[in-house]
């Protein structure tokens, strides 16, 4: 549909693989870059030190204009943002996405607040949450109200 | 920070109710739930009828619409209205999605751009303009990546050659969009700029300014503010003036709120401004007479 999502995407890849930020690989993208896989390491001195996870980025036509759909798959960190399904509860992931963001800042987004974890728990309601979501984390109405973590 | 349990918006209750069906009688077997496709599909669908199916930015209008609007309003309104009507020749809507602001704003620009094409005025403000790309690269954007989104403005500012009216380039959903979200972007990068002088504007009611432009100027459909205005105005080196069409009581008919630049561009000459009309929560472009 757009020029701009293909121009954009395969920019975001050659500077992911030309210079990676620390503990973030890109590990496929594929199906004409619509659906990636990379992979994030816990950083060291963090409750996830030596651990790996997948992210799964989806990207629809109009990204970057919309924000990609973004899971953890297989591995799920246990962190009191992260349900249980792989969605995560980040505002920047939903309604304070913006174009200027990239899949890079994303994933340190992601891994800062791995760091800033002090207990690894579940939300307290990942039952109930798992029970009901959609298969899109984008399809929930999040509310946020902590910044601390 | 959780999936809101409270009150969800009508859209997801919409949603859910249309789903239905599609579910019911979708193929059995590997997944009984919509694919993301469709939901998106459903979001959109149930946003237009939300926003109605009204254009990105319409004709230009006479003011019989503002005054059927507020024919049965208080009264304060309708002075105010008739006044805009004896004052103006005509207005263009806005769709209200929450981009009103910057979309009024970038297309009559842009109309002003095409009106005066050779003009020392025109010259430089499309010398200011192109200008913004340095300011988002000093405060740290990386405009290799968002030179997607200057482009369309760019192709915007200068007159076509070919049959494409400004109006059908702005009625265009994407190129609409990039070019509003190309303004939200140079706004923040101004706010991040003068963050001295914005801050004391800011602090009272956000932890920061970064948090500030995280949520209320970088992302889509948020609504602009007077912060927002001030900057994009610096950016542009134009002039805005705002109609305010508030229950406010007045001698000058309706109050028109000024913002003007602080490094205005240096033409000789006369300088056209935006004129833009103001009703809570919701701006259009406006065309005052003479």
């Amino acid at each position: 549909m757009s020029s701009i999502f293909t121009k954009r995407l395969t920019k975001e890849l050659r500077d992911l693989q030309a210079n990676p930020p620390m503990g973030i690989t890109v590990q496929t993208a594929e199906d004409d870059l619509k659906c990636w896989r990379v992979t994030v390491r816990g950083a060291e001195g963090t409750l996830y030190e030596g651990e790996t996870f997948v992210l799964q980025f989806k990207f629809n036509n109009n990204y970057p204009l919309e924000s990609p759909e973004v899971v953890f798959v297989d591995n799920v960190p246990i962190h009191p943002h992260i349900y249980s399904n792989g969605h995560i509860c980040l505002s920047i992931l939903y309604d304070q996405w913006s174009p200027a963001l990239t899949i890079s800042s994303v994933c340190l987004s992601i891994l800062s607040m791995l760091s800033s974890a002090t207990k690894k728990e579940r939300p307290p309601d990942n039952a109930m949450y798992i029970l009901t979501a959609k298969k899109s984390p984008k399809s929930t109405t999040w509310a946020f109200h902590d910044d601390s973590v | 920070m959780h999936p809101s349990d409270t009150a969800a918006p009508t859209a997801e209750q919409g949603l859910d109710q249309q789903q239905q069906p599609i579910e019911n009688g979708a193929d059995t077997g590997k997944d009984d739930r919509p694919s993301d496709e469709e939901i998106l599909r459903y979001e959109r669908a149930i946003k237009e009828a939300e926003t109605g199916a009204s254009p990105l930015i319409s004709d230009i209008l006479g003011m019989q619409g503002l005054e059927k609007e507020f024919a049965s309003g208080l009264e304060i309104f309708q002075r105010k209205v008739k006044h805009l009507s004896q004052t103006c020749k005509g207005m263009r809507t806005v769709k209200r999605d929450g981009n009103c602001f910057y979309r009024a704003l970038s297309f009559r620009f842009c109309e002003l751009l095409w009106e005066r094409r050779g003009t020392p005025w025109a010259q430089a403000a499309l010398a200011r303009a192109a200008s913004t790309k340095d300011i988002m690269t000093e405060m740290g954007y990386d405009m290799s990546l968002l030179i997607d989104f200057w482009e369309p403005f760019e192709t915007a500012l200068k007159p076509q050659e070919d049959s494409k009216t400004l109006l059908e380039i702005f009625q265009t959903e994407y190129v609409s969009d990039t070019i509003v979200c190309y303004l939200r972007l140079v706004t923040a990068a101004v706010l991040k700029k003068y963050r001295d002088l914005f801050e004391a504007f800011i602090l009272d009611s956000y932890p920061s300014l970064d948090a500030f432009i995280g949520s209320q100027v970088e992302p889509m459909n948020i609504e602009a503010d007077q912060p927002h205005i001030v900057a994009i105005s610096n950016a542009l080196g134009i002039t805005i003036r705002i109609a305010n069409l508030d229950p406010t009581p007045t001698d000058a008919g309706v109050n028109y709120h000024e913002l003007s630049p602080m490094e205005p561009l240096e033409v000789p000459g006369d300088v056209p401004e935006v004129v833009l009309l103001y009703r809570p929560g919701h701006y259009d472009v406006l065309y005052p007479s003479g």
